[in-house]
């Protein structure tokens, strides 16, 4: 929707999940991004709309591949499903031209897994994976030639660790929270 | 399959049938559940799925959500796993 002089959004995502590893029943979604064979990836189920940057697939840049998840080098894996877990996500954001060459945006966006399995419980995660807030500035040089900078922080949630080797180890301490930045130059021609 | 109810509205449907036989032997789902069966089985889903849009003055609201189900059927005699997901977005 038009906000002042910019636009603004706010969407959300939902997914089912499933907590018990152990009945024959999955309660979540399977995706081309669970098919992963060795050296032949199916893919990966991106969600960019939100235009996430470290939480889900960036949308502007296709040679990054680094997210949370969803994401060919997703830390959580290239599907959305979160391995039967599920999540959900909402994410607001507002974007505005100032002048005739310059566009900017912020957005800010929540992900959280929909059901834990009892063996992330006892390694201390919880459903808050994470919120990250961005922001892009973008200049058109030439009419061809756009150049723009962005820039992402996220506070790790508690979902974000590595789980004990054994069960009954101690629990491992969760992510710090994690930022990055970088340049795109688009030329078309 | 798309449906103008107004000039303001707009709603679609549609449906997947998704039919996978190539794990024979072969490992071809990887997923981090241990119920999901990653090597002989043959997968059906089902997906129908529907999406809208309507405008409310000055804001566009749009929604999607489709529902799948399914079976994976064990070609060596464990327990089919069932699949039920739903996923949503506005």
């Amino acid at each position: 929707m038009n906000l002042g002089p910019g636009k603004f959004f706010i969407e959300g995502l939902y997914i089912t999940g499933d907590s018990d590893a152990n009945d024959d029943k999955y309660k979540s979604i399977v995706t081309l991004g669970d098919y992963q064979q060795n050296a032949s990836p199916g893919g990966y189920s991106g969600y960019t709309s939100t235009h996430m940057v470290i939480l889900l697939p960036t949308w502007n840049m296709a040679s990054i591949s680094q997210c949370i998840i969803g994401c060919s080098g997703g830390e959580y894996g290239d599907s959305l499903a979160n391995a039967g877990r599920g999540l959900w996500h909402i994410a607001a954001g507002y974007n505005q031209k100032f002048g005739d060459t310059l566009t900017g945006e912020v957005n800010i966006g929540y992900l959280s897994a929909t059901k834990l399995y009892d063996f992330d419980k006892a390694g201390g995660r919880d459903k808050d994976m994470g919120t990250e807030i961005n922001a892009t500035v973008t200049k058109a040089v030439y009419k061809n030639l756009k150049i723009s900078l962005t820039g992402a922080y996220l506070m790790a949630g508690d979902f974000l660790r590595d789980l004990p080797e054994a069960p009954g180890d101690p629990v491992l301490p969760g992510f710090e929270d994690a930022w990055t930045s970088f340049v795109r130059v688009n030329y078309t021609y | 399959m798309d449906w103008g109810p107004s000039q303001e509205t707009k709603l679609g449907f549609n449906f997947y049938f998704w039919k996978d036989t190539t794990a024979k032997g072969t490992p071809r789902l990887l997923l981090g559940s241990g119920e999901f069966p990653i090597n002989d089985y043959k997968m059906d889903i089902y997906m129908p799925g529907i999406n809208g849009s309507m405008k409310l003055g000055p804001v566009k609201l749009s929604a999607w959500a489709f529902y799948q189900f399914g079976t994976f059927e064990s070609i060596i005699g464990d327990p089919d796993v069932d699949i039920n997901g739903t996923l949503a977005g506005i």
